[in-house]
């Protein structure tokens, strides 16, 4: 493994992604409001007991989103075969005449390769060709640590704010596109960065493939209310004691008709 | 195998229901599926992550032998859901284009797939299991008989023929095909609100109604009704209180066990109970229950909520599916092979003798690199779903299309009416209470709207009954999935994480519904756009005729019905209100699932059909179609159990045509 595969991430950049983080999911604010759902385990979690805290590092996304960089790596091939093929859109026919078997079936026009419409492809830079995760944030790091300098050299950067900003394109540092002369692929707006970025800051808080989080592996889904989750499994006992719970909230005072599974 | 006798191209409940029937009845059979086997690491088991003693490498030894069978592969919601290249909808480099009307270009589009793993639909399939209904196989007749066939015809441009079979002949292998998917529901419950359903009584009055068939039928689900849910609780609570009948959604799942004990599910018991009440005709049903299947047992459903478009993780199939019955029946017998990442790409067509050959296709084991291979054949079954079976007919043969001489493929395409319901949001109080993660995505089903009387408009439709559907209790089962479309809303903070809780207390109530078929809504080759491999990709092309126009006025006050306790309590704000808490939606004209029908409409007339009765090319006498493009409409209920029902009715037609000696003529 290269060194960059390796460690993604430079110490400053961990830093800055991790501040990053909580001004997108500022969980412990949340966690605490009045009158927020407490799970049914509350007196159990850490994060709730007096003193605990539910932060962005307990989570450990940023860990796991190094291994997500790591992970997608090979994805920069199949961009550069979409290319090929979007060139050429018959190059891999394995038709002898790929051209006159279209004529012959009345299909004229100019063929076209339609992948990136589709949507049947993760990343694309902002010239639409298709990259992979860690193609597309290496061409984010140098603008968005330009963003931060900035703020920097202004005081203590408010982190929410920046968010927001970086959603809106409102940075000034970041610019709109980089010129295709200078970069090999076109680096994307300030705004596909940020939200493909808190895209994979929920796919490491909601609990499907983070077990290095431990204990906090769930925490965000059992704030939610949320009880699926990988292992799982369920009995009649289960549902039967959800349904009465459901029926005494909702006390339409009814009685059920049928057993609908329940007898 | 040089020569097989069937090759058959898709792995789904056609294709993996008949090429398992053929095989058993002792013919060579390929079976050739694009996708990859995703379920296969499920057979590579680790200890479940959540047994404390798999962390500790000194109390491994004490482990439940029954979390070794634990695999976290399925449990992956972004893998699942978000990930593309998607790895169980389309194949890399895959897509179809769309376009409203014949008159505009088609662009390629995001909202169509066709499963492409081994095991098909069936794999990531919903699991809601009706058989049709009588009347589905004589809706010509129906509104013949009624006097609206000149409006929907003449006036409307709708083709709405009757099936070419009775039900009779498919009943006994309805039998069937619920035991293979080992159907949970309650018959009895199901027969009386069929029959206490408005749209029932009123029918009941026409001669022809009560004799189109079995509206009774004794043979009882091969498993218990699946458990209520609060999902289902909160439809069948609105349901009641309207007058409708609500009832448990019958289901493709091995029911959850109620005690330690329970055995599992025994196919081979449960095809003994079908024959029992009813026999197929043919010799291949004249054998044992135990000639004909193994003496697997299938777990049961464990609930753990990963089923809708996930691998089911389950203990030997609790969720069923061609892969975990007939497919895996098939694997015992030598006689047949099935080949996955085998992308047909044209029936081999042979103009002299008019016979088709065999099948070319591209092994894309190594995509980059993919291999031309051909396997011959003497006859070709087609089963790729209704979009990919027209793209295949229309790939092959004479330039025009295999079986298409009379421009019939690719037309009467019927997509049901997908996004048409009601989403619910619950105050805050039930958070955390709806928990959408028991079992499957559907619970409590009803048949209210099976039709539907026009009572809102003063047109000439007032009065008289329309065709609509089943509507359905579904649960919201994808925090990510869902987060992560808000996100892409540019919702982030604070907003985002209530837009999180919003969906933790929200409910759908689905309306599969009938979009009637017309000659304008078709499959046929894009001329422009292709796939990785240069191949023209499927166009579709639809439009929402008038009478699904009217549909969408006539339920949306029957679904908005259901909330009205809610309302009526202070529950919910009605869809009336400012930030109501109930909204209605129309169904989505670009959104082409798994429900895919009519393609290839069966019929007796070679003219204004592609398939014969028993899913034969009418050109071509040795090319057979099973998936659902051969439906002549399209029910207002889940296609699968029709389908397998239908394979297995075919199959047994040619196994008894080789038996006597005939070519199948």
């Amino acid at each position: 493994m290269s060194a960059q595969l390796d460690q993604p991430l430079t110490p400053e950049l961990r830093d800055i992604l991790g501040n990053l983080s909580v001004g997108l999911f500022d969980l412990d604010t949340w966690v605490k409001e009045v009158g927020k759902y407490e799970p049914p385990d509350k007196d159990e979690l850490p994060w709730r007991k007096p003193g605990g805290k539910l932060t962005m590092a307990d989570l450990r996304v940023i860990p796991f989103f190094e291994n997500l960089l790591r992970e997608s790596s090979g994805d920069d091939d199949l961009g550069t075969r979409w290319s090929a093929v979007m060139a050429d859109p018959l190059k891999f026919s394995p038709l002898p005449n790929a051209l006159a078997w279209r004529k012959n079936r009345g299909l004229n026009s100019p063929p076209k390769f339609g992948i990136t419409a589709s949507n049947n492809v993760w990343l694309t830079d902002a010239s639409g060709k298709v990259i992979s995760r860690a193609t597309f944030y290496a061409l984010c790091w140098q603008p968005l640590k330009a963003v931060v300098d900035a703020r920097q050299k202004a005081g203590p950067i408010d982190w929410v704010k920046l968010a927001q900003d970086l959603l809106n394109n409102n940075a000034p540092q970041w610019p709109p596109t980089l010129s295709p002369t200078v970069s090999p692929t076109v680096s994307p707006t300030s705004a596909s960065f940020l939200i493909q970025f808190a895209s994979d800051m929920l796919y490491a808080m909601l609990g499907q493939r983070n077990p290095s989080a431990g204990v906090y592996e769930r925490a965000v889904l059992k704030e939610l209310g949320e009880f699926r989750h990988p292992g799982n499994e369920y009995t009649r006992t289960n549902t039967n004691e959800a349904v009465k719970k459901f029926e005494d909230v909702a006390n339409l005072g009814t009685k059920r008709k049928a057993p609908h599974g329940n007898r | 195998m040089e020569i097989a006798d069937f090759v058959i191209v898709g792995s789904s409940g056609g294709g993996g229901t008949v090429s398992w029937l053929l095989a058993k009845a002792g013919f060579d059979v390929v079976v050739l599926e694009q996708g990859a086997d995703l379920a296969k690491p499920l057979e590579q088991t680790v200890a479940n992550p959540l047994d404390s003693k798999a962390q500790d490498p000194e109390k491994r030894g004490d482990i439940d032998p029954k979390s070794l069978v634990y695999n976290p592969y399925p449990h992956d919601e972004y893998r699942f859901r978000l990930e593309r290249p998607d790895p169980k909808r389309r194949l890399r480099g895959e897509y179809n284009t769309f376009r409203s009307s014949e008159t505009v270009d088609a662009n390629p589009f995001p909202n169509a797939w066709t499963a492409s793993v081994l095991g098909g639909g069936s794999i990531i399939w919903g699991t809601w299991s009706f058989r049709a209904l009588p009347i589905d196989y004589q809706l010509r007749t129906h509104f013949k008989v009624t006097g609206q066939l000149d409006k929907l015809e003449k006036d409307w441009g709708y083709s709405v023929p009757d099936w070419p079979i009775e039900f009779e002949e498919m009943e006994p292998f309805y039998n069937v095909a619920e035991t293979l998917l080992a159907v949970s529901g309650d018959r009895s419950e199901v027969n009386q609100a069929i029959k206490d359903s408005g749209w029932f009584q009123e029918f009941s009055k026409l001669d022809y109604f009560l004799n189109a068939g079995d509206w009774s039928p004794e043979f009882p689900f091969p498993c218990d009704a699946y458990p209520l849910t609060p999902v289902g609780d909160f439809f069948r609570l609105g349901a009641e209180n309207a007058g409708y009948h609500p009832v448990s959604l019958p289901s493709g799942m091995v029911t959850p066990v109620r005690s330690p004990r329970d055995p599992g599910y025994e196919t081979r018991a449960e095809i003994q109970k079908a024959l029992q009440i009813g026999r197929p005709e043919g010799s291949f049903w004249k054998q044992s229950a135990a000639k004909i299947w193994s003496d697997r047992v299938r777990s049961a459903c464990n609930m753990c909520g990963y089923c809708g478009e996930y691998l089911c993780w389950g203990r030997e199939g609790p969720k069923s599916g061609s892969r975990v019955s007939t497919l895996k029946e098939l694997s015992d017998l030598r006689n047949a092979e099935v080949r996955t990442n085998a992308k047909a790409y044209e029936i081999i067509y042979d103009s002299q003798a008019r016979r088709a050959t065999g099948v070319r296709y591209l092994d894309v084991s190594d995509p980059d690199n993919p291999r031309s291979v051909v396997q011959r054949g003497r006859y070709v079954i087609v089963s790729c779903g209704a979009v990919q079976s027209a793209r295949l007919l229309l790939m092959s043969g004479p330039p025009a299309g295999l079986g298409n001489s009379r421009d019939q493929v690719g037309r009467y395409a019927m997509f049901h009416l997908f996004g048409l319901g009601i989403t619910v949001t619950l105050p805050p109080k039930f958070q955390g209470l709806l928990h959408g993660e028991f079992g499957h995505t559907g619970n409590t089903t009803s048949f209210e709207t099976y039709f539907v009387k026009d009572d809102v408009t003063d047109s000439d439709t007032r009065g008289k009954w329309w065709k609509a559907g089943t509507m359905t209790s579904t649960a919201k089962k994808n925090p990510l999935e869902n987060a992560d479309g808000k996100l892409r809303g540019k919702s982030i903070q604070r907003p985002l994480l209530a837009k999180m809780e919003e969906y933790n207390r929200t409910l759908e109530v689905r309306l599969t519904a009938d979009d009637l078929p017309r000659a304008s809504n078709r499959v046929d080759l894009d001329p422009q756009y292709v796939d990785e491999y240069g191949f023209p990709v499927a166009r579709i092309t639809r439009s929402f005729g008038e009478s699904e126009k009217l549909m969408f006025r006539l339920v949306k006050p029957k679904l908005l019905q259901l909330c009205q306790p809610y309302i009526d309590k202070g529950i919910l704000k009605g869809a009336d209100k400012p930030n109501a808490d109930v909204s209605f939606s129309e169904a989505i004209l670009d959104l082409v699932g798994d429900h895919q029908m009519g393609t290839c409409r069966m019929g007796d007339d070679p003219a204004t059909s592609v398939v014969d009765r028993n899913c034969r090319l009418h050109d071509v006498p040795n090319v057979f179609v099973v998936d659902t493009s051969f439906f002549p409409t399209g029910f207002g209920l889940n296609p699968m159990v029709t389908v397998v029902a239908n394979a297995l009715r075919v199959g047994t037609w040619i196994v008894e045509q080789a038996r006597r000696g005939k070519e199948l003529h």
